[in-house]
């Protein structure tokens, strides 16, 4: 396999950055004798912090980034575009929006995981009104643009909550949700994205091969036997299912799903359909490795991990502009 | 319209601007489905045949393709293969030498480490070639190969061509350059607001009166060294704008 080295190298950063997330936190543990708690003596308090606290952080943000690389990389494949980001078919906003209602309507009292249910509704509802608006045989223009007008309501709706919001703290905790964090994450809201975010990464993954014949052009794809409009949907489904669980659970984590398939698309020849697994591999890589960031910068107030991703994440996209006027070549 | 290929031959689509040459090869190639009528591939119809069973034995090539990521040329011929492939099968050592043979056949292997963005617009041109004829189809429509390409590599582009119809392959092309149709083509097919004109041999096709009557133009032409045309000077005539008023929505009068 010709990606074997790079796979193999991103899943030993992944292991590695993996090791160094769960031996992070306020209290010191043994790693060894804590593992083998959880098997032994589950009450033991190093396992208890291990599968109560460190794995749902490190597993949901292994997923999430995971989600967002792929997604991102099908989408780029999908409109031949290098700057399509997952977010831009509304299911994010979408998410967001049924996350932050619950939080609004403190729905949150009700049951704990009735805030991430309510994103994955929220998603699946921006993706079917997406849906309804394009129509079943929608070109990528009608589709991306049913998308933005979708994210510009949902938005709009986001913002009518923080308006109405009762009192300034209301607001603070509305906002901070928004900004994406993998703290205070627990076993159930894993097992909660998980199913969703296997299907979407189903759909995702087997594109591969379309993916690469669309780099000749709709037309000729078609030519070559595949169903464009089929793909077109399929990915669609399957970004707005995974990317709609992720953002759920996490909030927005944003420039991860842009940045990662376009620092990995030379190493896999520029080939959309080798990008979709490296670029998984290299969200959950650059995710928990953004979340151990968080947790290493020293301050009162602990930083969320969306607002790290796009930190770093904007000035990179500077330098990829900045880089691409000196070659003299189109972003790509 | 009743249109016939039959392998073995270079079938050339011709006509004026605007005549559908373009819409009449999508239709062939099953990427538009025509209103009325149907197209038949061995006897049997076009649109009943799945997606990937028409890829196997068709090939499609665009006008003035374009390739969306620098991926290099080994690669995009490669993408030639995709009919024959699961979404998770491996290429096998059979597609790599169906890529190789069709390399070897269009003077790509030199270019295959070379991204296509790289590449001259005949090197491109047979690069694309070689990517349809990855696929091994029984037939091969192409939409103006030689448009944009200079002297050279217009008679290249012709004699590749040439030589997949002389290797039994089904070759269906639009053309806009009388000569080289006149020269290469076995059979035409003369278009003209969006019917069929006449139809045969290239020589008898394309007399006189026809130019006058569907192109508004006197042309020069000679058979030596090899057969040659040119257009002389326009016709003044009942111009062809008067003409496509005259019947609207392509109305009946034209035949």
């Amino acid at each position: 396999m010709r990606d074997a080295p790079l796979i193999t190298g991103l899943s030993l950063a992944l292991l590695a950055l993996a090791f160094v997330s769960v031996s992070l936190g306020s209290e010191s543990i043994d790693l060894a004798a804590a593992l083998s708690n959880l098997a032994r003596d589950p009450q033991a308090i190093d396992a208890i912090i291990l599968r109560e606290i460190r794995l749902p952080r490190l597993l949901i943000g292994l997923l999430a980034g995971a989600t967002l690389g792929l997604a991102g990389a099908a989408m780029q494949g999908l409109l031949r575009n290098p700057l399509a980001s997952p977010g831009l078919i509304g299911s994010s906003s979408g998410a967001a929006l049924g996350a932050v209602s619950v939080l609004y309507f403190g729905g949150q009292a009700l049951h704990p995981q009735l805030l991430p249910i309510a994103g994955m509704g929220g998603a699946l509802i921006a993706t079917a009104l997406v849906w309804a608006l394009a129509g079943r045989s929608a070109d990528i223009t009608t589709l991306i643009l049913a998308g933005v007008a979708v994210n510009a309501f949902a938005t709009a709706a986001l913002s009518l909550l923080l308006n109405l919001a009762p009192s300034p703290f209301a607001v603070r905790e509305l906002v901070y949700w928004t900004l994406g964090d993998l703290s205070d994450r627990s076993m159930p809201d894993l097992w909660l994205m998980l199913p969703c975010t296997l299907i979407g990464w189903a759909l995702l993954l087997g594109t591969g091969r379309s993916l690469d014949a669309l780099s000749l052009g709709e037309r000729t794809a078609r030519s070559l036997g595949v169903h464009v409009a089929r793909l077109r949907w399929r990915l669609f489904i399957g970004v707005a299912l995974a990317v709609g669980a992720a953002v759920a659970t996490t909030g927005m984590i944003g420039f991860i799903g842009l940045v990662v398939p376009h620092l990995l698309r030379p190493l896999v020849a520029h080939e959309p359909g080798r990008l979709l697994g490296v670029s998984a591999l290299g969200g959950a890589c650059l995710l928990v490795g953004a979340d151990i960031g968080v947790r290493l910068i020293p301050g009162d107030t602990p930083l969320k991990v969306g607002v790290l991703t796009a930190l770093v994440g904007a000035p990179f996209f500077i330098a990829l502009i900045l880089s691409a006027r000196r070659r003299g070549t189109g972003i790509l | 319209m009743d249109i016939a290929l039959n392998s073995g031959e270079l079938v050339g689509l011709i006509g004026p601007n605007g005549a559908g040459k373009s819409t009449l090869l999508a239709m062939l190639a099953g990427l538009l489905t025509p209103d009325s009528g149907r197209v038949e591939l061995d006897g049997q119809a076009l649109q009943s045949l799945g997606n990937d069973e028409r890829a196997r034995r068709l090939a499609w090539l665009e006008q003035q393709a374009t390739v969306h990521w620098p991926i290099s040329v080994e690669r995009v011929v490669a993408l030639g293969r995709t009919p024959w492939l699961q979404p998770w099968q491996r290429a096998s050592g059979e597609d790599r030498d169906r890529v190789e043979a069709a390399m070897l056949a269009t003077d790509c292997i030199a270019l295959r480490q070379r991204t296509v963005a790289t590449l001259s617009g005949g090197e491109r041109t047979r690069v694309l070639l070689a990517r349809a004829l990855a696929g091994e189809p029984q037939i091969l429509l192409a939409d103006e190969p030689t448009a944009a390409l200079d002297l050279a590599h217009q008679l290249q582009t012709m004699e590749l061509l040439r030589g997949c119809a002389d290797r039994g392959l089904c070759c269906g092309i639009v053309l806009h350059d009388l000569a080289l149709a006149t020269r290469y083509c076995d059979r035409v097919y003369l278009l003209h607001h969006g019917r069929l004109h006449s139809h045969g041999s290239p020589d008898t096709v394309l007399d006189e009166q026809t130019f006058a009557q569907v192109y508004g133009v006197q042309v020069g032409r000679g058979s030596q060294p090899v057969p040659w045309l040119a257009p002389i000077k326009r016709l003044p005539q009942p111009s062809l704008r008067d003409a496509r008023h005259a019947e609207p929505g392509g109305g009946s009068a034209a035949r």
